[in-house]
């Protein structure tokens, strides 16, 4: 396993600073960053054997912290620049260069609002402090996520000409309590999307997510029933399309994951920009657009259609979350039936089955849906029930039965009904039976809510069948919300 | 023939001293089981284990006949080069309350042999010797002498004010 063991057997008395290097790196991979600190005062030696794993994977949650390490990384050398010549005999392989550099992996930097009063943050600040993490470091990863009210820190990152390199996953929680107005939020001249997408404030981006009604994940509802009942569809758009002129959204083409969740200003505008201009975002693998109140399944129907046209070929996870219909809505049933007699091409279901097929995991929550949302069953006679058995992969734990599925090469797909079965004549048991023939290494869970009914069908297997507040009530994991 | 499980090697620590095991007890160590694999004819040939004595070897060989019936490591935990947990089971923790020169001679051992999981313990338990302590503390432990001035010793406080307090 080692290279450096043999002549570090060689040796009587031992102590840490005997072993081989890469057992070294393994007891500090145990330690905290402040742990390591501390052996960095044992000796000499010892300092600079800890600067690559101090300084290889940093966690920020304070602005003072970032501060101290832009300070430390501005520093232009070592205290200490070389081993000694008796550490040297252990590690002879090793460069005093090797050492001295502080070759930073991954820096995740996560600061709230709301613990960061003391010290307010400046764009143009902000901005230079990333700029040294990235020049410290070739090719850095740069986590960046933002919780509670940084509304003018990117509205100032925005409008000045200094950008973010190497920050490759962004989180925007703009949301929670005491958060700013969403009309200052949308000031006249900026808008949150063009400094996320435009690709000039964050160049390398690659993975975003979005919620500006809490103020981090873990304020978001604990079930999906309770997220899509807190802030129910709005009929009526709060806000006007303002038909204010967008930068077109260049970063668009290096994004690989995009999750808007808990939004309430994701328009059909901004879905429109996102998707249906000539930028096309190639790279693009997983879409979640959860729990959006502005958007609406009759209001909408059209966008929707078209974001669903655009996104299911291109995409491998798409998930999918509409908010509930709000209460005493009864008639937006009626006008969806109309919409969709008169543009079936639009119906959501429809779109679903014919460009649905080939995407790798599919999760659904409509307040209507319909068994058009499924292929015709064949003519083909189902298998005989007798030799049919229950699905061989265990159903809990569910946190990770989506993952546990693609990785047997099964589709996943899911499908949450709020409200309504939108076709006309057609029952929760017309889709039962459908989901239970999609085809093979297929698995289908179909929920309705207001029949309290769910159950799960993998292709070749009896369905299984239980109350829907076993999906629609379960707590979430953190990264699920 | 013996079956593989009542087979049994030789081997010969560093001191020439040839020590006999169950195979399934020495194949925890991949660098027995591959040198086993290459010679095809276990329990004739004596394995040398060159770097490591007597006293280690059997200790070493005792973690590893508590262990021989334990699943194949995972591969999960390198996804992450830095590890959450310092727990050490009950067994594995009295197994290493031993002094220091022999606690360092195992890791050794166990990182020549390539013992995956008692590296990790020896790492572990070495981790928990540092952990929570303050240099001072720390030298004191390890009986090494502070080679810093008061002034470097400030700079290094300054220099890594930002992993304070985490």
């Amino acid at each position: 396993m080692s290279t450096d063991a043999e002549l570090t057997m060689a040796t009587t008395k031992k102590t840490f600073m005997d072993l081989p290097r890469e057992v070294f790196l393994m007891i500090c991979a145990y330690l905290t960053p402040k742990d390591l600190t501390r052996l960095a005062h044992f000796s000499k030696d010892c300092y600079l054997a800890v600067q690559q794993p101090l300084y290889e994977h940093i966690d920020i949650t304070a602005i003072d912290e970032l501060r101290s390490l832009v300070w430390t990384l501005g520093r232009w050398s070592l205290i200490v620049s070389h081993l000694s010549a008796k550490q040297r005999q252990h590690w002879q392989k090793l460069t005093d260069a090797q050492l001295c550099a502080r070759d930073i992996k991954k820096v995740t930097i996560l600061v709230d609002a709301a613990t960061n009063t003391k010290s307010p943050l400046v764009g143009v600040d902000f901005a230079r402090y990333i700029g040294t993490i990235s020049r410290a470091s070739n090719n850095v990863n740069i986590e960046l996520s933002l919780h509670g009210k940084w509304t003018m820190l990117l509205m100032q990152l925005s409008s000045s000409t200094s950008s973010l390199p190497d920050v490759k996953r962004l989180v925007l929680c703009l949301g929670g309590e005491g958060r700013a107005p969403v009309l200052s939020v949308r000031a006249p001249n900026w808008d949150v999307w063009d400094t996320c997408f435009s690709g000039s404030t964050f160049p390398d981006l690659k993975e975003i997510e979005i919620d500006t009604l809490h103020g981090s994940p873990a304020e978001r509802p604990e079930t999906l029933k309770a997220a899509a009942s807190a802030n129910r569809a709005s009929h009526i758009s709060r806000y006007q399309e303002d038909g204010a002129v967008s930068i077109p959204f260049y970063g668009l083409r290096k994004i690989t994951k995009l999750s808007i969740k808990h939004n309430d200003l994701l328009t059909t505008s901004t879905l429109g920009n996102l998707f249906c201009s000539s930028i096309i975002p190639a790279k693009l693998t997983h879409l979640e657009i959860v729990n959006c109140p502005m958007l609406h399944q009759v209001r909408d129907y059209e966008d929707l259609s078209i974001l669903l046209q655009r996104g299911l070929p291109l995409l491998q996870h798409f998930r999918f979350h509409l908010q509930r219909n709000p209460r005493g809505a009864e008639h937006l049933l009626a006008a969806y039936y109309k919409d969709t007699a008169e543009h079936p091409e639009w119906h959501l279901c429809n779109v679903v089955r014919e460009l649905g097929q080939k995407i790798k995991s599919l999760d659904l929550a409509l307040p209507f849906a319909c068994n058009r949302m499924f292929v015709p069953r064949t003519k083909q006679a189902p298998a005989a029930l007798a030799e049919r058995d229950w699905p061989d992969i265990a159903r809990e734990p569910y946190e990770t039965l989506r993952e546990r599925l693609l990785s047997a090469g099964y589709k996943y797909r899911r499908l949450i009904c709020w409200d309504s079965v939108c076709g006309k004549n057609h029952e929760w048991q017309d889709m039962l039976d459908l989901a239970d023939n999609q085809g093979d290494m297929m698995s289908w869970e179909i929920v309705s809510n207001r029949d309290k009914t769910a159950s799960w069908h993998v292709s070749g297997f009896l369905p299984m069948s239980y109350k829907s507040s076993e999906v629609l009530k379960r707590e979430l994991p953190l990264e699920g919300r | 023939m013996a079956s593989e499980a009542e087979q049994t090697v030789k081997l010969v620590s560093s001191d020439n001293v040839e020590i006999v095991t169950e195979r399934k007890v020495a194949e925890r160590s991949m660098l027995i089981k591959n040198m086993i694999e290459d010679l095809g004819a276990p329990g004739e040939e004596p394995i040398p284990i060159m770097n490591v004595s007597e006293a280690v070897l059997r200790k070493v060989l005792e973690w590893c006949t508590h262990h021989k019936n334990d699943p194949a490591p995972s591969q999960d935990d390198d996804a992450d080069s830095r590890k959450k947990t310092t727990d050490i089971e009950d067994w594995d923790q009295k197994f290493m309350q031993v002094d220091q020169e022999m606690l360092f001679e195992i890791i050794l051992a166990a990182n020549y042999m390539d013992i995956k999981a008692l590296l990790d313990v020896g790492c572990k338990t070495v981790a928990n010797m540092i952990k929570g302590k303050s240099p001072e503390e720390i030298r004191k432990t390890f009986n090494i002498q502070n080679d810093f001035t008061p002034e470097e010793e400030d700079q290094i406080r300054r220099e890594n004010e930002w992993a304070e307090d985490r």
